[in-house]
């Protein structure tokens, strides 16, 4: 599991390709081949429809589940009590910093005290 | 031999709280044994709160400033971002993350701004910002090049307008390939995540063989050849890396849902893509 944000949508889209291909993508791989049947999560039921209208409010229903999900861990996230960092440069108003918490260790720089870039990993993650 | 007093005093107040603390002192031992607790004795402990042991034992607790300590609570990381709607492709799910707390346009996006001017020797690794606009290297950053052994960095860091920086602690990502990288526009890659807590822990390290060992165990976990070749992934598993790069489908949706996704992305009012800032990667098992 990681953490990844970019200063802007420009940065990202430099970074988004290689970040996917080489460092994440390889996690959907090692379960595949451990032969790990995906994680079904929840899907979408379209037993018994019978008109549009169904199917919309079964969607909306998933989608607000689905959210709400996101949310609780984006709440998580939000209070992270970070144990660790250390300067590791600084220029002008941006700060290099490597940080630790409980679970992840990456690096991120602080633009006048605000994460403008993150990079953390989940520790031992295989 | 009796118990020292300390350990009488817990057993009372869990089993015994009526004996009085008095009747201990004549059941306790005696003789005090004075035990030397000398650094040679413990076990080396490199985490933090080691560190901070080590220092105040060895009374060189001014070793203590580099470390720049702070705890700093409730941190939040998402400051000014919104979280998307999740995505699923197998066993990835991908939480996209919009806006942000910085102003665009304040670092060249690396892609662009960054080139591997060369590796100086195995293990160095010379990168140069072209751009007017300062950049930030990524963590891990590495690249792959034929007929030379690949590279990748165990830092992230802040480069200025047309700065070039040598990085001392890279390390080889290709045991057993020869020649040193030449100045490249090639595309960098990103270390794979589980190799990334073992590289940023090895920071500041100068053995170009520092990484080769997780590599090989990585590899041997994709049932590749057992040594300390990442390129054994990129010529293996190509295809599939592309894949997740480049799925389109809503990867939500089980397999008969297509059918309905038309009809569904009709409703979505932002279907289209919105700027990313960022994505939150989570590998469901």
């Amino acid at each position: 599991m990681g953490i990844e944000l970019a200063p802007d949508p420009a940065f990202w889209a430099d970074l988004h390709t290689p970040l996917l291909m080489y460092c994440y993508a390889p996690l959907r791989l090692l379960n595949h081949v451990k032969g790990t049947s995906p994680w079904s999560g929840e899907s979408l039921s379209i037993a018994h429809l019978e008109h549009l209208d169904d199917l919309q409010s079964r969607w909306l229903t998933l989608k607000d589940h689905r959210q709400n999900r996101v949310n609780q861990f984006r709440d998580e996230l939000r209070t992270l009590p970070i144990i660790y960092k250390q300067i590791e440069e600084q220029q002008a108003q941006n700060t290099l910093l490597t940080i630790e918490t409980k679970e992840f260790t990456g690096q991120m720089v602080l633009q006048k005290d605000k994460p403008v870039y993150v990079s953390l990993s989940r520790k031992n993650d295989v | 031999m009796g118990l020292p007093l300390k350990v009488l005093r817990g057993i009372r107040a869990t089993f015994h709280p009526d004996t009085s603390i008095r009747s201990l002192r004549y059941l306790a031992r005696r003789d005090k044994i004075k035990r030397d607790v000398t650094e040679e004795l413990e076990t080396v402990d490199e985490s933090l709160v080691g560190q901070i042991r080590h220092a105040y034992r060895t009374n060189h607790t001014a070793q203590l400033a580099p470390l720049n300590l702070a705890i700093v609570a409730n941190a939040d990381l998402l400051l000014e971002r919104e979280c998307g709607t999740a995505v699923r492709w197998e066993h990835l799910e991908m939480i996209p993350l919009f806006k942000g707390p910085g102003i665009p346009g304040q670092f060249a996006p690396p892609e662009n701004a960054l080139r591997l001017a060369k590796v100086t020797d195995y293990g160095e690794m010379v990168l140069e910002n072209r751009h007017k606009l300062p950049t930030i290297v990524p963590l891990h950053l590495g690249y792959f090049q034929n007929a030379a052994q690949n590279h990748a960095m165990c830092v992230s860091a802040i480069l200025e307008p047309k700065e070039s920086r040598e990085f001392k602690d890279a390390c080889c990502i290709q045991e057993a390939q020869g020649g040193y990288i030449h100045g490249a526009d090639e595309r960098f890659i990103i270390l794979p995540q589980p190799l990334r807590d073992k590289a940023l822990a090895l920071r500041g390290v100068k053995d170009y063989a520092k990484l080769w060992d997780d590599i090989s165990r990585f590899n041997h976990q994709l049932g590749l050849k057992q040594r300390g070749h990442l390129d054994e992934l990129k010529r293996a598993y190509q295809p599939a890396l592309l894949e997740t790069v480049y799925h389109r489908v809503n990867p939500t949706l089980s397999k008969q849902e297509p059918y309905f996704c038309a009809t569904i992305r009709s409703w979505e009012s932002n279907w289209h893509p919105i700027p990313h800032f960022g994505q939150i990667y989570i590998r469901r098992c």
